[in-house]
């Protein structure tokens, strides 16, 4: 298992001590790491092809964004299918869910004969899995005790496929340094415990004040700030819980929805900004979609935030809080294009998260703000506006602007 | 989730139909206790559908005596069943079917029924502004009444939560008849005020027995409003201009005194319908100030004997009571 630690973008490497290792119970050994060897090769969305329905909830207005976004699809398939066969042989990793059926064991797989792979090609919208073999799937679904050493190992040695958006992300060329190697130069928990909140604080404080001319000033109202920058921070945080979570050995009967067979090539950073970016996430609906891991992780015990698990939340937890709090929405097709899922899986991790939480999404906006606070505090090289003195911040403008272009984008709820 | 199954409830007559559910009487199999149960079609397509989200999340926090009550919410394979408190009738269908004893127009209530109900529905309506939710579809079709006289508020699948700073507001909220002059002009920052137009909305058709404004189209909305309120100005309503409908071509009325549309009420009564029924949206009575109307002075009293006598017994009612903001 591997994470961003090195990319060459700047948004994946975590700039600070954000260390949250507040561990709600001694699970032993929870939280599932890696199931094999992981080439990241990220399936994305196979947004660009052609799909029976994409109809956004209502306008004309939104069928320009529609193409945008599937435009931005496109390409990456493509690149896909090269990489693909660049990385014949052992590249290939099948980042689809690794929840099996009640019945079945948790490491069951589809062995899907050559002729469902087609179709599985063909309707794109339903493909996070990828087309392997049998034999490559048996490489990729080794057993769970694997180590995770030689896993980050393997990993690190391995290129990533091309991302799938490039107007909005980088290429995470190089995210590959083994999370054992990485954390051993950060501060390593005392024991393998699941970070199992985002907020702790408890955990090691900012290192140093940050030096003056280095220091992004963050707006005091997080309604105010840039979503891209926000998910920066977000990212930052989600890279400081794989880092620990991805230690702690999978296990068997710790699988839930949220599990990819592997982790998905493409970087938290990049992901999480490519879903700010094409379903046109707000501040406000960044930091609930912070809470509701910590929700989550408090009434579903066996669920962590790790490498297998963070994507398919992410894009739950976006659909959930675009849905349930704001009046402007994009429909379930659009979130499962853009989160690289097929649209019934989406409605069952949706159902699944919902059932979880006890329905109970809405945060309290105090909450928001704390969390958008210790965010911001707990981030090296960021701080809030006022903190000296007051400086508006630069990319003010910025944010106003996107939301909006949201606004017109979207689609106000039907009456 | 759980075993809770939807055949642990015998499913009776329809009692109606909406966008999105229907809604069947239904009697549970071991208490026997009637109850409504909201049936939602779940589509892999669409996932579960935005107003089952917010009207869930909602109402799990939103525990009042004036507000429906939701026990259990029972996923099976394509549907979700949502099991409510049984209430008779709505609104709508209660002024419908009554005719007062001393003769008077059709629908028209009676003086002390008015005021027990706009009492019962501004307390839920205060219960989800302390607690940040907008109902956003208030009308007598949505509000029940049991047996006992009470009023319940139902149905939030329009509603949200206000105190996140979500700023996207949807105009299209609220129906027509009931809809506030700021919301009819485009306004997409309104707040809990829009909620008290329409409970002054529904305090005059109880009187009449018929709606206060019956618009056909936004623009006619409008205008029958203007015929009552007056034709807005920047004069009488600084900033009007600015709104996204604002028209230089609206014809010019004056202001009605509302006596002379409900002679039937009286001047107390009168007084706080002209406290909610105000164009300007920061002008209207907020739901508490209107509970502290000296029109609801009886009730207040006796609703405070009443928790007396129940001592410190009386049940604590709100969901995050002592974390209200001011709005």
């Amino acid at each position: 298992m591997s994470t961003l630690t090195s990319s060459s973008s700047p948004s994946t490497s975590p700039r600070s001590s954000f260390h949250i290792q507040r561990s709600s119970a001694s699970y032993s050994a929870p939280s599932p790491a890696s199931t094999g060897p992981s080439p990241k090769t990220w399936w994305p969305i196979s947004a660009g092809s052609p799909s029976p329905r994409r109809a956004f909830n209502a306008r004309s207005a939104l069928s320009s964004s529609t193409t945008s976004s599937l435009a931005g699809a496109k390409a990456p398939r493509e690149r896909y299918v090269e990489s693909s066969s660049e990385e014949k042989g052992s590249r290939y990793v099948d980042a689809g869910t690794q929840y099996s059926p009640d019945g079945y064991p948790p490491t069951y797989s589809h062995q899907g004969n050559p002729a469902s792979r087609v179709t599985v090609l063909q309707d794109s919208t339903t493909t996070l899995d990828s087309p392997s073999t049998s034999k490559k799937r048996k490489e990729v679904d080794p057993p769970h005790s694997m180590s995770t050493s030689a896993t980050s190992s393997t990993a690190s040695s391995g290129r990533p496929a091309s991302p799938s958006e490039p107007e909005v992300r980088r290429d995470p060329s190089a995210p590959q340094s083994g999370v054992l190697q990485s954390s051993s130069t950060g501060p390593a928990p005392t024991e393998l415990q699941e970070a199992r909140s985002t907020h702790g604080h408890s955990s090691n404080p900012k290192r140093s004040k940050p030096e003056p001319g280095n220091t992004k000033v963050m707006p005091l109202l997080y309604q105010n700030c840039n979503a891209k920058e926000l998910g920066q921070l977000i990212a930052n945080m989600l890279m400081e819980l794989l880092r620990l979570n991805d230690r702690i050995p999978l296990r068997d009967g710790r699988l839930t929805r949220f599990h990819s067979r592997a982790p998905p090539g493409i970087s938290v950073s990049d992901y999480l900004q490519r879903l700010i970016h094409h379903a046109t996430l707000s501040p406000p609906i960044l930091l609930s979609m912070v809470y509701y891991i910590d929700k989550l992780c408090q009434v579903y015990p066996i669920f962590t935030i790790n490498s297998l698990t963070v994507h398919r939340f992410l894009i739950t937890a976006a659909t959930v809080a675009a849905k349930g709090l704001s009046d402007s929405f994009w429909t379930n097709p659009t979130y499962a294009k853009i989160g690289g899922i097929p649209v019934t899986e989406l409605a069952t991790l949706e159902l699944d998260f919902l059932e979880k939480v006890q329905w109970k999404i809405v945060p309290r906006p105090e909450v928001l703000e704390d969390y958008y606070r210790s965010l911001v505090e707990r981030t090296e090289g960021y701080m809030l506006e006022g903190d000296d003195g007051d400086s508006r911040h630069p990319s003010l403008e910025g944010s106003e602007e996107g939301e909006k272009n949201g606004d017109e984008q979207m689609t106000d709820e039907p009456t | 989730m759980d075993k809770r199954h939807p055949s642990s409830f015998q499913q009776l007559e329809k009692l109606g139909e909406g966008t999105y559910a229907t809604v069947f009487k239904g009697r549970n199999g071991s208490t026997g206790q009637f109850v409504a149960l909201k049936e939602i079609h779940l589509d892999s397509e669409e996932g579960t559908p935005s107003t089952a989200i917010r009207e869930i999340s909602l109402m799990k926090e939103l525990k009042h005596e004036n507000i429906v009550s939701l026990y259990d919410v029972i996923h099976t394979e394509n549907k979700l069943m949502l099991v409510f408190e049984y209430m008779d009738k709505d609104l709508k269908k209660y002024m419908d079917s009554y005719q007062a004893p001393g003769g008077g127009p059709r629908g028209a209530l009676e003086a002390n029924t008015i005021k027990s109900f706009m009492w019962q529905l501004l307390r839920g309506i205060a219960f989800c502004h302390e607690n940040r939710v907008l109902h956003r579809d208030l009308k007598p079709q949505n509000l029940l009444i049991n047996t006992q006289g009470q009023l319940k508020l139902a149905d939030f699948g329009l509603a949200r939560a206000f105190g996140i700073p979500v700023n996207t507001f949807s105009n299209e909220v609220v129906t027509l008849w009931y809809r506030a002059p700021d919301v009819l002009l485009g306004s997409r920052t309104y707040n809990t005020s829009i909620d008290i137009w329409s409970a002054g909305c529904i305090m005059a058709e109880m009187f009449t027995g018929r709606p206060l404004f019956p618009g056909t189209t936004n623009e006619d909305q409008l205008q029958k409003i203007f015929r009552l309120m007056g034709t807005p100005s920047e004069r009488s309503w600084p900033g009007i201009s600015s709104f996204p409908e604002y028209k230089t071509t609206w014809p010019v009325y004056a202001t009605q005194e509302l006596r002379a549309i409900l002679p039937q009420m009286d001047g107390l009564g009168l007084q706080l319908l002209g406290q909610m029924l105000q164009m300007r949206p920061e002008m209207r009575c907020s739901a508490q100030q209107a509970l502290n109307h000296p029109w609801f002075a009886e009730l207040n009293q006796r609703s405070q004997q009443q928790a007396a006598a129940q001592g410190q017994f009386a049940p604590v009612q709100g969901m995050v009571a002592g974390q209200q903001r001011a709005y």
